[in-house]
């Protein structure tokens, strides 16, 4: 991604004001073409407010958005064209069927009739919808109505799709189809903003990543970046018994290690990021004629820095 | 693009439960129950003919007693005149219901209210006491009345000038047979006189109230209310219009807010099917009101002018509404039920007197309920000829529309939102 270094979506030191309360705090921000972007945090850090100025649907106080190299503003139709919104909450027509809906937000960008008849059929199969098209939505499950959801959103076929929090509780079958769609809309070119508080999904889907709170950017980059980034230690525990105490005060003495606690058999060692290491450690002991009966070793995760960066846990905000 | 809104926004519309159950089957329930509640106002007028003047006779001479009631049986039934008896008429003609009595019988039922006026039976005929009388109901007893004195002096001259002749020269004449000739004539006069009257004087009525723009017949602004508060009830099709046009108040508004569709378009493309689905429904409401019996009147187009001009200002009230606030859907609902019913109450349709009430202490506020102007809209039709009233409460709803369609516009421009 980084090759191509074309930006989809800029921001430039946003504000925006609720009253006292600063929504979002000179955020500055690029979304290169053709990535999924994640955007983490906190339920109030701004996740929401953020999409919505870059949609121009909020009066911002300060600052720039573009889209695609233009100005973004509520009458930029030709930019609107381009972009896709799956809101957080279902949001279609319960009057009308799984095909009226598709079919009726795929019309407000696509005029021509054959070709929106085709886009809609392509966008109800991409959902694994086929089977439900003359359901109304009130008989659909939630994950099939999150399905309808993306569907609705996508069906155009926009260079920018805007997914807010799309697999919130649905069921594992309806979210890794999901997932897989949104890799097959990046695999079409499309650019996918993404925001979302699992972090095994961000893992796994984004290629970058700017983590919110209070309005600011706290940290923007791969995921394996932003860990790295992180002053966490990486826990390895052995169980090993006879550890002679002079190869604990030299364990203990080594700079990398910052944690050694060993007690009926159990060594517990928190190292440093790219130090020592599980592998250095395992070959210490062999050095010293021991083995360990069991290992286990737990790198910080992402959702680790995230508490660590934040200081909150985002799950329990959801 | 504009097509294809259309249509879904028809289909969104029509297929919403919610606004099949309060917008088309309410209102014909309400009409219904209110016809039902009200069913002796079929015609506005029928207090006149199916309510008939009723009075007691005091014969004090004998044979002018039998003269006046011999004259009253062409018009009207002698019967015994007690409590609701004379409400079960049997002929929709009869004007009149009367009874030979005596002095004392007379007053008790004059005090029981059940007769309208006692009548002395002499030379000349004399209304001795009556109750509150309605002005038809006067016009017509004075009417009975010189009409009797009428024949009564047209006969007794014609025997006069019979009684000058000599007696032989009355044979060949054959008097029995040209007087016979004479009083039927003189009859048939009378009774086209009185009907005229009558005619004339409900004409009159009319008129008079509407120019004072009080009501005389409580019926008729329940009536005539009620219709106005149909036209108006789709105050809410507006809000929701609204709703799916604005990011700010639903998710479809936030999703259609980010499509290439100008505002103004999607607001139109929204507005137009509701607009016209509720004129349609507004005109079918008419339409079962006619079929109902209810003679609103004979100005077709009229009616059905001011009808839509109030389902419009009401379509376009609630999409003020929702343009200029951003409630919850809970109190938008609450406040587009709210609305037609606060007009509606100060229209009469609740208490009659209440148009008066209101006339007395907020004068402007009738300028501005669209229901009342209506409402009076009906009422005017139904009795001013000239259209001149009517054309006027026509022009206050034109404003109304004006306003409200202006303060929509005003209310949609806000491009982007302080918050969502």
């Amino acid at each position: 991604m980084k090759k191509n270094r074309e930006v989809a979506v800029k921001v430039n030191n946003l504000v925006k004001r609720y009253k006292e309360l600063v929504a979002i705090d000179h955020l500055s921000l690029e979304i290169y073409k053709g990535e999924i972007f994640g955007l983490l945090g906190p339920n109030g850090s701004g996740k929401s407010t953020l999409i919505n100025s870059i949609l121009s649907l909020l009066k911002y106080d300060q600052g720039e958005v573009e889209i695609f190299g233009q100005k973004m503003k509520p009458t930029a139709y030709d930019l609107k064209q381009q972009i896709g919104l799956v809101p957080q909450e279902p949001t279609v027509y319960e009057e009308l069927t799984v095909y009226g809906n598709i079919d009726y937000f795929c019309g407000l960008y696509v005029e021509d009739k054959a070709e929106r008849r085709a886009l809609v059929e392509e966008a109800i199969e991409f959902a694994g919808l086929n089977d439900f098209t003359k359901f109304n939505p009130s008989k659909l499950s939630g994950g099939l109505l999150r399905r309808l959801n993306l569907a609705c959103g996508i069906a155009h076929k926009p260079k920018l799709i805007f997914l807010d929090e799309p697999t919130v509780a649905v069921d594992p079958q309806s979210r890794n189809r999901i997932l897989e769609g949104v890799k097959d809309l990046q695999a079409q070119g499309s650019t996918i903003v993404y925001t979302t508080h699992y972090m095994e999904e961000v893992e796994i889907l984004c290629d970058r990543l700017s983590i919110l709170d209070k309005g600011s950017v706290l940290v923007t980059g791969t995921s394996a970046e932003i860990i790295s980034m992180s002053a966490l230690d990486e826990s390895i525990e052995l169980e090993i018994y006879g550890i002679p105490n002079h190869l604990l005060e030299e364990l203990k003495d080594n700079s990398d290690i910052s944690h050694l606690d060993y007690q009926d058999g159990r060594l517990i060692i928190k190292t440093k990021q790219g130090g020592i290491g599980l592998l250095g450690i395992l070959h210490l002991l062999e050095d010293n004629g021991l083995t360990p009966i069991s290992v286990s070793s737990k790198k910080p995760t992402l959702n680790d820095v995230f508490l660590e960066i934040t200081g909150k846990e985002l799950k329990d905000n959801v | 693009m504009f097509r294809h809104l259309l249509k879904y926004s028809f289909k969104v519309y029509f297929y919403n439960k919610a606004n099949i159950m309060w917008n088309f089957i309410f209102p014909f329930m309400f009409i219904s129950v209110f016809f039902l509640a009200l069913g002796n106002f079929k015609d506005p007028t029928a207090e006149f003919s199916k309510d008939p003047l009723k009075i007691a006779i005091i014969a004090t001479d004998q044979q002018e007693a039998e003269n006046l009631v011999e004259f009253l049986s062409h018009f009207g039934e002698e019967g015994v005149l007690e409590d609701t008896e004379l409400q079960d008429t049997s002929s929709d003609d009869i004007f009149l219901k009367y009874q030979l009595t005596d002095t004392e019988n007379a007053d008790q039922l004059l005090t029981d209210q059940t007769v309208h006026a006692i009548v002395k039976a002499d030379n000349p005929v004399e209304i001795l006491a009556y109750n509150d009388l309605s002005k038809v109901k006067s016009s017509l007893l004075n009417q009975f009345l010189e009409s009797y004195e009428s024949v009564r002096k047209t006969t007794t001259a014609i025997g006069d000038r019979y009684a000058d002749e000599k007696f032989s020269d009355l044979e060949s004449f054959g008097i029995s047979q040209l007087s016979e000739q004479d009083f039927n004539a003189i009859m048939e006069q009378a009774k086209m006189d009185i009907q005229a009257k009558h005619d004339q004087t409900i004409d009159i009525f009319a008129k008079e109230s509407e120019t004072t723009e009080l009501t005389t017949s409580p019926l008729l602004i329940y009536f005539f209310a009620a219709i106005a508060y149909i036209a108006f009830f789709p105050t809410n099709a507006g809000v929701s219009t609204l709703e799916e046009v604005t990011a700010n108040q639903s998710g479809v508004g936030l999703r259609n807010s980010v499509t290439p569709i100008s505002k103004t378009k999607m607001f139109f493309a929204v507005f137009i099917p509701r607009w016209i689905i509720h004129c349609i429904f507004t005109l079918v409401i008419y339409l079962y009101v006619n079929l109902l019996g209810v003679n609103l009147g004979d100005n077709y187009i009229q009616i059905i002018v001011l009808l839509i001009l109030g389902t419009t200002s009401a379509v376009l009230t609630g999409t003020a509404i929702g343009a200029l606030f951003n409630f919850n859907t809970s109190l938008k609902v609450g406040i587009s039920i709210a609305i037609p019913l606060v007009f509606g109450f100060a229209s009469g349709m609740m208490y009659n007197g209440m148009p008066r009430v209101i006339a007395q202490y907020i004068p402007w506020f009738n300028k501005l309920n669209p229901i009342g102007i209506v409402s009076r809209g009906l009422y005017m039709l139904y009795s001013d000829p000239t259209f001149i009233r009517f054309n006027q409460q026509v022009i206050y709803l034109l404003g109304i529309i004006g306003i409200t369609l202006i303060l929509t516009i005003f209310g949609l421009r806000r491009n982007s939102y302080e918050s969502i």
